[in-house]
Protein backbone atom coordinates (compact mmCIF):
# COMPACT_ATOMS: atom_id res chain seq x y z
CA UNK A 1 0.00 0.00 0.00
CA UNK A 2 1.45 3.34 -0.97
CA UNK A 3 1.30 6.24 1.65
CA UNK A 4 0.73 9.79 1.39
CA UNK A 5 3.29 12.48 0.79
CA UNK A 6 3.65 13.70 3.91
CA UNK A 7 6.15 16.06 6.39
CA UNK A 8 7.50 16.12 9.65
CA UNK A 9 8.78 17.94 12.15
CA UNK A 10 11.88 16.87 13.70
CA UNK A 11 12.38 16.62 17.69
CA UNK A 12 15.36 19.60 17.53
CA UNK A 13 14.13 21.39 21.22
CA UNK A 14 11.30 19.72 21.60
CA UNK A 15 11.38 20.53 25.67
CA UNK A 16 10.87 24.15 24.52
CA UNK A 17 7.41 23.13 23.40
CA UNK A 18 5.62 22.43 27.11
CA UNK A 19 6.70 23.58 30.83
CA UNK A 20 5.71 19.62 31.59
CA UNK A 21 8.55 18.45 29.27
CA UNK A 22 11.11 20.71 31.40
CA UNK A 23 9.91 19.46 34.70
CA UNK A 24 10.42 16.31 33.54
CA UNK A 25 14.07 16.89 32.58
CA UNK A 26 14.51 18.80 35.74
CA UNK A 27 13.82 15.47 37.79
CA UNK A 28 16.25 13.85 35.45
CA UNK A 29 19.23 15.72 35.78
CA UNK A 30 18.93 15.43 39.42
CA UNK A 31 20.21 12.16 39.06
CA UNK A 32 23.80 14.41 37.81
CA UNK A 33 24.24 15.65 41.17
CA UNK A 34 23.39 12.06 43.05
CA UNK A 35 26.10 10.49 40.66
CA UNK A 36 28.39 13.36 42.12
CA UNK A 37 27.28 12.83 45.75
CA UNK A 38 28.19 8.98 45.33
CA UNK A 39 31.54 9.51 43.96
CA UNK A 40 31.53 12.36 47.00
CA UNK A 41 31.03 9.49 49.26
CA UNK A 42 33.07 6.92 47.36
CA UNK A 43 36.23 9.50 47.93
CA UNK A 44 35.60 9.67 51.05
CA UNK A 45 35.61 5.83 51.67
CA UNK A 46 38.45 5.61 50.19
CA UNK A 47 40.20 8.27 52.34
CA UNK A 48 38.90 6.68 55.44
CA UNK A 49 40.39 3.46 53.96
CA UNK A 50 44.10 5.02 53.79
CA UNK A 51 44.23 6.54 57.17
CA UNK A 52 43.75 9.45 59.40
CA UNK A 53 45.50 12.22 57.08
CA UNK A 54 43.75 11.36 53.62
CA UNK A 55 40.44 11.74 55.84
CA UNK A 56 40.97 15.14 57.10
CA UNK A 57 41.72 16.62 53.44
CA UNK A 58 38.69 14.67 52.33
CA UNK A 59 36.99 16.49 55.37
CA UNK A 60 38.12 20.05 54.97
CA UNK A 61 37.53 19.60 51.15
CA UNK A 62 33.54 18.23 51.99
CA UNK A 63 33.37 21.46 54.64
CA UNK A 64 35.15 23.88 52.55
CA UNK A 65 32.50 26.68 51.35
CA UNK A 66 32.68 24.91 47.53
CA UNK A 67 31.84 21.77 49.25
CA UNK A 68 29.08 23.25 51.30
CA UNK A 69 27.67 24.39 48.30
CA UNK A 70 27.81 21.59 45.68
CA UNK A 71 26.23 19.72 48.74
CA UNK A 72 23.28 22.59 48.92
CA UNK A 73 22.34 21.62 45.23
CA UNK A 74 22.98 17.87 45.98
CA UNK A 75 19.89 19.11 49.02
CA UNK A 76 17.83 20.85 46.41
CA UNK A 77 18.34 17.68 43.72
CA UNK A 78 17.61 15.44 46.55
CA UNK A 79 14.23 17.33 47.82
CA UNK A 80 13.14 17.44 44.07
CA UNK A 81 13.94 13.79 43.48
CA UNK A 82 12.39 12.33 47.04
CA UNK A 83 8.97 14.15 45.86
CA UNK A 84 9.00 13.33 42.29
CA UNK A 85 9.31 9.97 43.40
CA UNK A 86 6.89 9.42 45.94
CA UNK A 87 4.40 11.36 43.55
CA UNK A 88 5.26 8.46 40.90
CA UNK A 89 5.00 5.68 43.07
CA UNK A 90 1.73 4.99 43.14
CA UNK A 91 1.98 4.68 39.07
CA UNK A 92 4.49 1.65 39.51
CA UNK A 93 3.77 -0.37 42.33
CA UNK A 94 1.29 -3.08 41.48
CA UNK A 95 -2.23 -2.50 42.88
CA UNK A 96 -2.40 -3.10 46.55
CA UNK A 97 -5.56 -4.84 47.74
CA UNK A 98 -8.48 -6.63 46.24
CA UNK A 99 -10.33 -5.20 43.42
CA UNK A 100 -13.01 -2.70 44.28
CA UNK A 101 -11.25 -1.86 47.35
CA UNK A 102 -7.69 -1.05 45.70
CA UNK A 103 -5.34 1.44 47.76
CA UNK A 104 -5.68 4.87 46.81
CA UNK A 105 -2.23 7.07 45.83
CA UNK A 106 -2.70 9.19 48.56
CA UNK A 107 -2.26 6.13 50.74
CA UNK A 108 0.59 4.98 49.02
CA UNK A 109 2.58 8.69 49.05
CA UNK A 110 1.82 8.98 52.37
CA UNK A 111 3.01 5.83 53.47
CA UNK A 112 6.34 6.54 52.02
CA UNK A 113 6.59 9.72 53.42
CA UNK A 114 5.89 8.13 56.29
CA UNK A 115 8.89 5.40 55.95
CA UNK A 116 11.57 8.40 54.70
CA UNK A 117 10.74 10.43 58.13
CA UNK A 118 11.10 7.07 59.95
CA UNK A 119 14.56 5.85 58.11
CA UNK A 120 16.06 9.90 57.90
CA UNK A 121 15.40 10.06 61.49
CA UNK A 122 16.78 6.77 62.67
CA UNK A 123 19.57 7.23 60.28
CA UNK A 124 20.21 10.58 61.41
CA UNK A 125 20.37 9.30 65.00
CA UNK A 126 22.69 6.56 64.22
CA UNK A 127 25.00 9.00 62.83
CA UNK A 128 24.72 11.19 65.60
CA UNK A 129 24.58 9.14 68.71
CA UNK A 130 26.02 6.02 66.75
CA UNK A 131 29.37 5.99 68.78
CA UNK B 1 2.44 -6.06 9.34
CA UNK B 2 2.96 -7.43 12.25
CA UNK B 3 6.02 -6.59 14.47
CA UNK B 4 8.27 -8.61 15.84
CA UNK B 5 9.36 -8.07 19.25
CA UNK B 6 12.59 -8.90 21.02
CA UNK B 7 12.90 -9.01 24.88
CA UNK B 8 14.51 -6.46 26.74
CA UNK B 9 17.17 -6.79 29.04
CA UNK B 10 16.55 -3.15 30.97
CA UNK B 11 14.34 -4.56 33.75
CA UNK B 12 17.84 -5.95 35.13
CA UNK B 13 19.03 -2.00 35.08
CA UNK B 14 15.87 -0.42 36.01
CA UNK B 15 15.32 -2.21 38.89
CA UNK B 16 18.96 -1.55 39.86
CA UNK B 17 17.74 2.15 39.37
CA UNK B 18 14.53 1.61 40.65
CA UNK B 19 16.13 0.52 44.04
CA UNK B 20 18.77 3.27 44.34
CA UNK B 21 15.86 5.83 43.63
CA UNK B 22 13.50 4.40 46.44
CA UNK B 23 17.17 4.33 48.83
CA UNK B 24 17.70 7.75 47.68
CA UNK B 25 14.07 9.19 48.11
CA UNK B 26 13.96 7.49 51.55
CA UNK B 27 17.21 8.91 53.02
CA UNK B 28 19.46 11.14 50.41
CA UNK B 29 18.22 14.56 51.77
CA UNK B 30 19.38 13.21 55.46
CA UNK B 31 22.46 12.11 54.52
CA UNK B 32 23.03 15.12 52.89
CA UNK B 33 22.10 17.31 55.84
CA UNK B 34 24.10 15.48 57.95
CA UNK B 35 27.36 15.59 55.97
CA UNK B 36 26.71 19.17 54.58
CA UNK B 37 24.83 20.95 57.85
CA UNK B 38 24.94 18.88 60.78
CA UNK B 39 28.56 17.99 60.72
CA UNK B 40 29.84 21.07 59.25
CA UNK B 41 27.85 23.07 62.26
CA UNK B 42 28.72 20.61 64.99
CA UNK B 43 32.09 21.85 66.99
CA UNK B 44 35.04 19.95 65.69
CA UNK B 45 38.91 19.60 65.44
CA UNK B 46 41.30 17.62 64.55
CA UNK B 47 40.53 14.86 66.94
CA UNK B 48 37.29 15.48 67.66
CA UNK B 49 33.75 15.70 66.19
CA UNK B 50 30.83 13.81 64.25
CA UNK B 51 33.17 13.59 61.64
CA UNK B 52 36.27 12.61 63.84
CA UNK B 53 38.58 9.67 62.13
CA UNK B 54 38.35 7.19 65.17
CA UNK B 55 34.52 7.89 65.28
CA UNK B 56 33.71 7.28 61.79
CA UNK B 57 35.54 3.96 62.19
CA UNK B 58 33.95 3.19 65.34
CA UNK B 59 30.63 3.81 63.11
CA UNK B 60 31.39 1.80 60.44
CA UNK B 61 33.36 -1.56 62.59
CA UNK B 62 30.04 -3.67 61.88
CA UNK B 63 29.80 -5.82 59.04
CA UNK B 64 26.21 -4.66 58.59
CA UNK B 65 26.81 -0.96 58.66
CA UNK B 66 30.06 -1.80 55.99
CA UNK B 67 27.88 -3.54 53.86
CA UNK B 68 25.09 -1.20 54.43
CA UNK B 69 27.25 1.94 53.11
CA UNK B 70 28.88 0.55 49.92
CA UNK B 71 25.41 -0.50 49.34
CA UNK B 72 24.36 2.97 49.77
CA UNK B 73 26.92 4.12 47.38
CA UNK B 74 26.58 1.47 44.96
CA UNK B 75 22.74 2.17 44.48
CA UNK B 76 22.78 5.76 44.11
CA UNK B 77 25.61 5.07 41.42
CA UNK B 78 23.34 2.79 39.28
CA UNK B 79 19.98 4.88 39.92
CA UNK B 80 22.57 8.15 38.35
CA UNK B 81 24.00 5.90 35.41
CA UNK B 82 20.52 4.70 34.56
CA UNK B 83 18.96 8.19 34.59
CA UNK B 84 21.99 10.02 32.69
CA UNK B 85 21.81 7.61 29.60
CA UNK B 86 18.51 8.56 29.41
CA UNK B 87 19.50 12.16 29.86
CA UNK B 88 21.68 12.05 27.12
CA UNK B 89 19.28 10.62 24.40
CA UNK B 90 16.52 12.96 25.27
CA UNK B 91 18.89 15.55 25.12
CA UNK B 92 19.87 14.16 21.64
CA UNK B 93 23.33 12.49 22.59
CA UNK B 94 22.91 9.63 20.81
CA UNK B 95 26.01 7.35 22.08
CA UNK B 96 25.12 4.44 21.41
CA UNK B 97 26.52 1.15 22.77
CA UNK B 98 30.03 2.95 23.74
CA UNK B 99 27.98 5.35 26.13
CA UNK B 100 25.90 2.70 27.89
CA UNK B 101 28.68 0.56 28.50
CA UNK B 102 30.46 3.46 30.20
CA UNK B 103 27.44 5.05 31.92
CA UNK B 104 26.43 0.95 33.52
CA UNK B 105 30.56 0.45 33.61
CA UNK B 106 31.26 3.19 35.76
CA UNK B 107 28.10 1.90 37.83
CA UNK B 108 29.69 -0.95 38.38
CA UNK B 109 33.65 0.12 38.53
CA UNK B 110 31.55 2.16 41.88
CA UNK B 111 30.00 -0.74 43.23
CA UNK B 112 33.33 -2.78 43.22
CA UNK B 113 35.34 -0.03 44.80
CA UNK B 114 32.72 0.65 47.48
CA UNK B 115 32.65 -3.08 48.23
CA UNK B 116 36.45 -3.78 48.08
CA UNK B 117 36.78 -0.30 50.18
CA UNK B 118 34.64 -1.43 53.02
CA UNK B 119 36.69 -4.61 53.30
CA UNK B 120 39.80 -2.64 53.52
CA UNK B 121 38.48 -0.52 56.66
CA UNK B 122 40.72 -0.51 59.48
CA UNK B 123 39.61 -1.61 63.04
CA UNK B 124 38.95 1.39 65.26
CA UNK C 1 -17.76 38.70 26.68
CA UNK C 2 -19.93 40.18 24.48
CA UNK C 3 -21.07 38.25 21.19
CA UNK C 4 -19.55 39.45 17.87
CA UNK C 5 -15.98 39.39 19.29
CA UNK C 6 -13.45 38.28 17.31
CA UNK C 7 -10.51 36.20 17.70
CA UNK C 8 -7.22 35.67 15.35
CA UNK C 9 -6.10 31.45 14.98
CA UNK C 10 -2.75 31.05 13.66
CA UNK C 11 -2.28 28.04 11.60
CA UNK C 12 0.59 25.99 10.66
CA UNK C 13 -0.66 24.24 7.26
CA UNK C 14 1.37 22.08 4.27
CA UNK C 15 0.36 20.78 1.55
CA UNK C 16 1.77 18.34 -0.66
CA UNK C 17 2.20 20.16 -3.67
CA UNK C 18 3.81 23.30 -1.91
CA UNK C 19 6.09 20.30 0.12
CA UNK C 20 9.40 22.34 0.32
CA UNK C 21 8.13 23.91 3.92
CA UNK C 22 5.03 24.56 6.08
CA UNK C 23 3.69 28.32 6.09
CA UNK C 24 1.60 29.99 9.11
CA UNK C 25 -1.43 31.69 8.40
CA UNK C 26 -3.83 33.65 10.16
CA UNK C 27 -7.65 34.06 10.16
CA UNK C 28 -9.89 36.65 12.27
CA UNK C 29 -13.13 34.13 13.12
CA UNK C 30 -15.67 35.82 15.22
CA UNK C 31 -16.87 33.58 18.09
CA UNK C 32 -20.15 33.66 20.19
CA UNK C 33 -19.78 32.51 23.97
CA UNK C 34 -20.93 28.93 23.47
CA UNK C 35 -18.00 28.68 19.86
CA UNK C 36 -15.91 26.03 20.30
CA UNK C 37 -12.50 25.80 18.80
CA UNK C 38 -13.77 23.37 15.95
CA UNK C 39 -17.14 25.23 15.23
CA UNK C 40 -13.86 28.15 14.81
CA UNK C 41 -12.01 26.01 11.58
CA UNK C 42 -16.11 25.04 10.22
CA UNK C 43 -16.20 28.67 10.09
CA UNK C 44 -12.93 29.27 8.27
CA UNK C 45 -13.52 26.62 5.96
CA UNK C 46 -17.49 27.48 5.11
CA UNK C 47 -16.34 31.35 4.90
CA UNK C 48 -12.99 32.53 4.91
CA UNK C 49 -11.16 29.38 3.40
CA UNK C 50 -12.20 26.31 1.80
CA UNK C 51 -8.84 25.10 1.63
CA UNK C 52 -8.13 24.51 4.99
CA UNK C 53 -7.91 20.86 5.82
CA UNK C 54 -8.84 19.53 9.80
CA UNK C 55 -10.35 15.88 10.41
CA UNK C 56 -13.62 15.64 12.68
CA UNK C 57 -17.02 13.83 13.18
CA UNK C 58 -18.64 13.94 16.53
CA UNK C 59 -18.07 17.35 17.75
CA UNK C 60 -18.44 15.73 21.06
CA UNK C 61 -15.41 14.80 22.44
CA UNK C 62 -16.15 11.22 22.30
CA UNK C 63 -14.65 10.33 18.37
CA UNK C 64 -10.97 10.87 18.73
CA UNK C 65 -10.93 12.75 15.64
CA UNK C 66 -9.87 16.38 15.98
CA UNK C 67 -7.15 16.25 18.01
CA UNK C 68 -4.16 19.03 17.48
CA UNK C 69 -1.67 21.08 19.01
CA UNK C 70 -3.52 24.21 20.29
CA UNK C 71 -0.75 26.73 21.80
CA UNK C 72 1.52 23.62 21.99
CA UNK C 73 -0.43 21.31 23.70
CA UNK C 74 -2.73 18.52 22.52
CA UNK C 75 -6.09 18.73 22.95
CA UNK C 76 -9.62 18.11 20.95
CA UNK C 77 -10.31 20.95 19.12
CA UNK C 78 -14.33 20.24 19.61
CA UNK C 79 -13.71 20.21 23.73
CA UNK C 80 -11.95 23.89 23.73
CA UNK C 81 -14.23 27.03 23.95
CA UNK C 82 -13.02 30.07 22.37
CA UNK C 83 -13.73 32.18 25.02
CA UNK C 84 -11.42 29.92 27.30
CA UNK C 85 -8.61 30.71 24.45
CA UNK C 86 -9.93 34.80 24.26
CA UNK C 87 -8.37 37.16 23.74
CA UNK C 88 -5.86 34.81 21.39
CA UNK C 89 -4.05 34.60 19.33
CA UNK C 90 -4.81 30.90 19.12
CA UNK C 91 -1.82 29.07 17.64
CA UNK C 92 -2.72 25.61 15.87
CA UNK C 93 -0.85 23.00 14.58
CA UNK C 94 -0.82 19.40 13.68
CA UNK C 95 -0.57 16.34 16.35
CA UNK C 96 3.30 16.06 17.06
CA UNK C 97 4.82 13.67 16.35
CA UNK C 98 3.17 11.80 13.56
CA UNK C 99 3.98 12.52 9.71
CA UNK C 100 1.30 15.69 8.43
CA UNK C 101 -0.71 14.94 5.40
CA UNK C 102 -2.33 18.05 5.00
CA UNK C 103 -2.83 20.69 7.24
CA UNK C 104 -4.28 19.77 10.45
CA UNK C 105 -4.42 15.71 8.98
CA UNK C 106 -2.28 13.59 10.34
CA UNK C 107 -1.28 9.78 9.07
CA UNK C 108 -2.14 7.59 11.56
CA UNK C 109 -1.11 4.26 10.28
CA UNK C 110 1.21 3.26 12.74
CA UNK C 111 -0.54 3.79 15.37
CA UNK C 112 -3.28 1.46 13.65
CA UNK C 113 -0.29 -0.81 13.12
CA UNK C 114 0.27 -1.36 16.10
CA UNK C 115 -2.86 -1.98 18.11
CA UNK C 116 -2.97 -5.13 16.76
CA UNK C 117 0.51 -6.13 17.81
CA UNK C 118 -0.60 -5.06 21.48
CA UNK C 119 -3.29 -7.59 21.48
CA UNK C 120 -5.84 -4.87 22.15
CA UNK C 121 -9.36 -7.40 22.02
CA UNK C 122 -10.59 -9.62 24.66
CA UNK C 123 -9.66 -13.37 24.20
CA UNK C 124 -12.52 -15.51 26.03
CA UNK C 125 -11.27 -18.58 28.03
CA UNK C 126 -12.06 -22.20 25.96
CA UNK C 127 -15.63 -22.60 27.51
CA UNK C 128 -16.88 -19.39 26.93
CA UNK C 129 -15.70 -19.45 23.72
CA UNK C 130 -17.16 -23.01 22.93
CA UNK C 131 -20.88 -22.00 24.56
CA UNK C 132 -21.21 -17.87 22.64
CA UNK C 133 -24.30 -17.12 23.66
CA UNK C 134 -23.60 -17.88 27.45
CA UNK C 135 -23.37 -14.32 29.52
CA UNK C 136 -19.52 -13.64 30.55
CA UNK C 137 -20.90 -12.05 34.34
CA UNK C 138 -18.70 -9.79 35.13
CA UNK C 139 -18.47 -7.88 39.45
CA UNK C 140 -18.88 -4.03 39.53
CA UNK C 141 -15.43 -4.47 41.20
CA UNK C 142 -14.00 -6.30 38.54
CA UNK C 143 -15.40 -4.24 36.12
CA UNK C 144 -13.50 -1.15 37.69
CA UNK C 145 -10.34 -2.87 37.62
CA UNK C 146 -9.90 -1.88 33.92
CA UNK C 147 -13.44 0.43 33.26
CA UNK C 148 -10.88 3.40 33.21
CA UNK C 149 -8.71 2.44 30.66
CA UNK C 150 -11.11 1.66 28.53
CA UNK C 151 -12.58 4.53 28.04
CA UNK C 152 -9.46 5.69 25.15
CA UNK C 153 -11.39 7.39 22.19
CA UNK C 154 -7.96 6.75 20.38
CA UNK C 155 -7.97 10.18 20.06
CA UNK C 156 -3.97 10.08 19.91
CA UNK C 157 -3.29 12.85 21.96
CA UNK C 158 -1.02 10.92 23.89
CA UNK C 159 1.44 10.52 21.28
CA UNK C 160 1.84 13.86 20.85
CA UNK C 161 2.37 14.65 24.53
CA UNK C 162 4.89 11.63 24.76
CA UNK C 163 8.48 13.31 23.61
CA UNK C 164 9.81 9.59 24.11
CA UNK C 165 7.27 8.57 20.76
CA UNK C 166 8.21 11.18 18.82
CA UNK C 167 12.58 10.63 19.75
CA UNK C 168 11.65 6.27 19.65
CA UNK C 169 9.16 6.00 16.49
CA UNK C 170 8.87 1.87 17.12
CA UNK C 171 7.92 2.74 20.97
CA UNK C 172 4.40 1.66 20.94
CA UNK C 173 3.06 4.49 22.57
CA UNK C 174 0.69 5.22 25.41
CA UNK C 175 -2.55 4.40 24.36
CA UNK C 176 -1.57 1.09 22.98
CA UNK C 177 0.06 -0.09 25.91
CA UNK C 178 -2.99 1.24 28.31
CA UNK C 179 -5.09 -0.77 25.84
CA UNK C 180 -2.97 -3.59 26.34
CA UNK C 181 -3.51 -2.95 30.04
CA UNK C 182 -7.08 -2.78 29.82
CA UNK C 183 -7.33 -6.52 28.35
CA UNK C 184 -5.24 -7.76 30.71
CA UNK C 185 -6.87 -6.56 33.63
CA UNK C 186 -9.88 -7.42 32.57
CA UNK C 187 -11.42 -11.08 34.30
CA UNK C 188 -13.24 -12.39 31.31
CA UNK C 189 -9.52 -12.37 29.73
CA UNK C 190 -7.21 -15.06 28.98
CA UNK C 191 -4.80 -13.65 26.58
CA UNK C 192 -2.34 -12.16 29.21
CA UNK C 193 0.64 -14.52 27.81
CA UNK C 194 0.30 -13.48 24.75
CA UNK C 195 0.72 -9.85 24.98
CA UNK C 196 3.94 -10.53 26.85
CA UNK C 197 6.05 -10.33 24.18
CA UNK C 198 4.96 -6.51 23.51
CA UNK C 199 5.15 -5.82 26.87
CA UNK C 200 8.58 -6.70 27.59
CA UNK C 201 10.01 -5.54 24.54
CA UNK C 202 11.98 -2.25 24.20
CA UNK C 203 9.62 -0.53 22.06
CA UNK C 204 6.89 -1.81 24.61
CA UNK C 205 7.42 -0.65 27.78
CA UNK C 206 10.78 0.13 28.13
CA UNK C 207 10.58 2.91 25.92
CA UNK C 208 8.91 4.45 28.54
CA UNK C 209 10.62 6.95 30.81
CA UNK C 210 7.64 8.11 33.01
CA UNK C 211 7.31 11.67 31.04
CA UNK C 212 3.77 11.39 32.27
CA UNK C 213 2.35 13.71 29.71
CA UNK C 214 0.12 11.73 28.25
CA UNK C 215 -1.95 11.31 31.59
CA UNK C 216 -2.17 14.71 31.49
CA UNK C 217 -3.11 15.56 28.26
CA UNK C 218 -5.72 12.86 27.72
CA UNK C 219 -9.36 13.98 27.52
CA UNK C 220 -10.65 10.87 28.68
CA UNK C 221 -8.74 10.43 32.19
CA UNK C 222 -7.12 7.05 30.68
CA UNK C 223 -4.12 6.77 32.72
CA UNK C 224 -1.56 5.26 29.90
CA UNK C 225 1.10 6.10 32.29
CA UNK C 226 0.10 4.00 35.13
CA UNK C 227 -0.87 1.23 32.61
CA UNK C 228 2.25 1.12 30.86
CA UNK C 229 4.71 1.39 34.60
CA UNK C 230 2.82 -0.85 36.45
CA UNK C 231 3.65 -3.22 33.42
CA UNK C 232 7.00 -2.52 33.68
CA UNK C 233 7.04 -3.81 37.23
CA UNK C 234 5.15 -6.49 35.78
CA UNK C 235 7.68 -7.03 32.98
CA UNK C 236 10.54 -6.90 35.80
CA UNK C 237 9.18 -9.57 37.77
CA UNK C 238 8.58 -11.76 34.95
CA UNK C 239 12.34 -10.93 33.84
CA UNK C 240 13.52 -12.03 36.95
CA UNK C 241 11.57 -15.25 37.63
CA UNK C 242 12.77 -16.75 33.99
CA UNK C 243 16.43 -15.69 35.31
CA UNK C 244 15.94 -17.52 38.20
CA UNK C 245 13.77 -20.35 36.85
CA UNK C 246 14.24 -21.22 33.20
CA UNK C 247 11.90 -23.04 31.16
CA UNK C 248 8.97 -21.60 33.83
CA UNK C 249 6.05 -21.86 32.19
CA UNK C 250 4.69 -18.01 31.54
S1 LIG D 1 -5.22 7.24 26.04
FE1 LIG D 1 -6.38 9.18 26.13
S2 LIG D 1 -5.11 10.61 24.95
FE2 LIG D 1 -4.41 8.56 24.39
S3 LIG D 1 -5.59 8.00 22.56
FE3 LIG D 1 -6.73 7.20 24.33
S4 LIG D 1 -8.20 8.81 24.87
FE4 LIG D 1 -6.67 9.74 23.52
S1 LIG E 1 -14.96 15.93 16.74
FE1 LIG E 1 -15.09 14.02 17.73
S2 LIG E 1 -13.66 14.24 19.34
FE2 LIG E 1 -13.71 16.24 18.48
Amino acid sequence: MTRPATWQRDMRGWWRRDPAFRRYLLREATSVAIGGYALMLLAGLGCLAAGPAPWQSWQGLVMSPIGLLLQALVFAAAVIHSVSWFRLMPLTVPPVGRPGRRLGDTAISSAAWVASAVCSLALLGWLVYGA
Amino acid sequence: MSIRFRRSHEPLFWLLFGAGGLVAALVLPAVVVFTGLIAPLTPHSADAGLLDYARVLTLFASPGARAACAGFIALLAWHAAHRILHLCHDLGVHGGAGLKWSCYGSAAAVSLLAGGLVVLLPSP
Amino acid sequence: MTDGDAIRLDVLRWHPDRPAAPWWQSYEVPYRADSTLLEALQTIKDALDGTLTFRWSCRMAICGSCGCMVNGRPELSCHLLLRDLAPGPVRLEPLAHFPVIRDLVIDQQDFLEKLPAVGAYLVPAADAEAAPDTPSRQTPAQMAEYYQYAQCINCLLCYSACPQYGLKPDFLGPAALALMARHDADSRDTGGSARKAARDAESGVWDCTLVGHCTEVCPQGVDPARAINRNKTASARDYVFDLLMPGRRR
